[in-house]
């Protein structure tokens, strides 16, 4: 029980507590560059997390054979590795995320969070541990970037496409701010160019680190006032007693 | 002294058996998806092949038939980014037109300054002017402004190929310089100077 506790504890605090990009704010390049679209965004963190899992469970396998003094070099041999198969089987299989992707997949190589996870987390615990570790760190990473997507697509196209990268889905758009009718003729656009600019993407990253900050300092005002109050009310209780303590002598 | 030497030779065995298995996995991988690979480029380079020839319509002829490609190889410095050519010929029985289509040359290049390598396909007719210029690959995928700015303006006829300021110049001085290193090869090899 304990363990599945843990193990829960585990995943999650890749999504929330210590999410790689909102809170330890790691691996941005690649979340402002590959964030035009969700589409992109969503093949991004597929990518980024059959990687991040790849690599942690193997060096976690391999943890007490791999040699201190060689423990990095040996680290990105193995993380280089797994990145050039998934950018063969993307260019075989999903040619259009590959061209999408195009240098960003290779980046993925010296993405903070893959090395960062693996010497200081597959590297000293067991596989299993490191497995559902490098998982909450991929999906969080992922919900992220996905997060950052949609809000520049919305905002920088006005709508929400899929189809262009993941071809085996029929193409659709979802208009939200710009509806182009079916003779292509625009009928309305509120979009706003800038968010699918690297601006852009700057903009909406600071303004989502705006918000965490902003609901993180009142979580902690609202705790301290918490406390406050809880220290007041102890010293009324205390003086109180002290009062019947003296009246009763 | 001996330990030493033991320690260091089991840490190289380590790193070199790490190394070993890598390049086993990456060639397992490179076996399966190399016909694939392969396979997509070619579609890719066809269908850019097709549609460098769009006319003003947005349509591709219905006699253009594009034929066997000749590799270039060891040339001179000024047509070192030339990569190889076709010349397409028009199917239409009873005509006996050579070059109605002029040549088509595969470049591929970058710059001081240039973000990334650019593969592009550019027609060459047979009066060395400029016929429409596709990008199959650029190295640097989200540098879109050499393409918006520049390609497509050009192939729409709102922009002139020496007209390189576009927010890319750079890049747009790599296509142009191609483009013209192809007009120069076809007038001054192909043609002897004609």
């Amino acid at each position: 029980m304990e363990n599945k506790t843990s193990h829960k504890e585990n995943f999650l605090k890749g999504i929330i507590s210590e999410n790689p990009l909102f809170v330890s704010i790691l691996g941005t390049c690649p979340a402002l560059a590959t964030t035009r679209s969700l589409e992109s965004a969503i093949g991004m963190g597929i990518l980024f997390t059959i990687v991040l899992i790849s690599s942690n469970l193997l060096i976690s396998l391999l943890r007490k054979i791999i040699p201190e003094e060689v423990k990095t070099p040996a680290y990105i041999v193995v993380i280089a590795t797994f990145v050039t198969i998934v950018g063969m089987l993307t260019n075989a299989y999903l040619p259009e995320l590959y061209d999408t992707l195009g240098v960003y997949i290779s980046l993925i190589v010296v993405n903070c969070i893959v090395l960062g996870r693996a010497e200081a987390y597959a590297s000293k615990n067991k596989p299993l541990d490191s497995l559902i570790d490098a998982l909450g760190m991929g999906v969080g990473y992922s919900l992220s970037i996905m997060l950052m997507g949609l809000v520049r697509e919305i905002l920088g196209t006005g709508m929400i496409t899929f189809g262009d990268i993941f071809t085996f889905i029929p193409r659709f758009s979802i208009p939200l701010l710009a509806y182009v009718n079916s003779a292509g003729i625009p009928v309305y656009d509120y979009s706003i160019g800038l968010f699918t600019q690297p601006a852009g993407a700057f903009i909406v990253f600071a303004i989502i680190l705006a918000i965490l900050a902003f609901k993180k300092n009142r979580k902690e005002e609202n705790e301290k006032a918490t406390q406050l109050l809880l220290k007041k009310k102890k010293k009324e209780e205390e003086a109180k007693l002290k009062e019947m303590e003296g009246a009763n002598k | 002294m001996k330990k030493d030497i033991l320690h260091c030779l089991k840490v190289g065995g380590i790193l070199c058996a790490i190394g070993s298995i890598s390049a086993l996995l990456i060639a397992a991988t490179n076996m399966l998806t190399s016909n694939a690979i392969t396979k997509h480029e070619k579609e890719k380079e066809e269908k850019a092949l097709k549609e460098v020839f769009i006319d003003n319509n947005g349509v591709v002829p219905n006699d253009l038939v594009i034929g066997d490609k000749t590799e270039l190889k060891n040339l001179d410095k000024k047509y070192q980014k030339l990569l190889c050519y076709w010349n397409p010929k028009s199917s239409d029985e009873g005509e006996n037109i050579d070059n109605k289509y002029g040549y088509v040359f595969k470049t591929e290049g970058s710059d001081k300054n240039n973000y990334g390598t650019i593969t592009m396909l550019v027609v060459i007719n047979n009066d060395y002017s400029f016929g429409r210029i596709s990008i199959i690959k650029n190295s640097e995928s989200y540098a879109t402004t050499v393409q918006k700015d520049y390609v497509d303006q050009y192939n729409a006829g709102n922009r002139l190929l020496t007209d390189v300021t576009c927010g890319a110049t750079y890049g747009a001085t790599v296509i142009k310089e191609m483009a013209e290193s192809a007009s120069s090869y076809v007038k001054e090899v192909l043609n002897n100077g004609k």
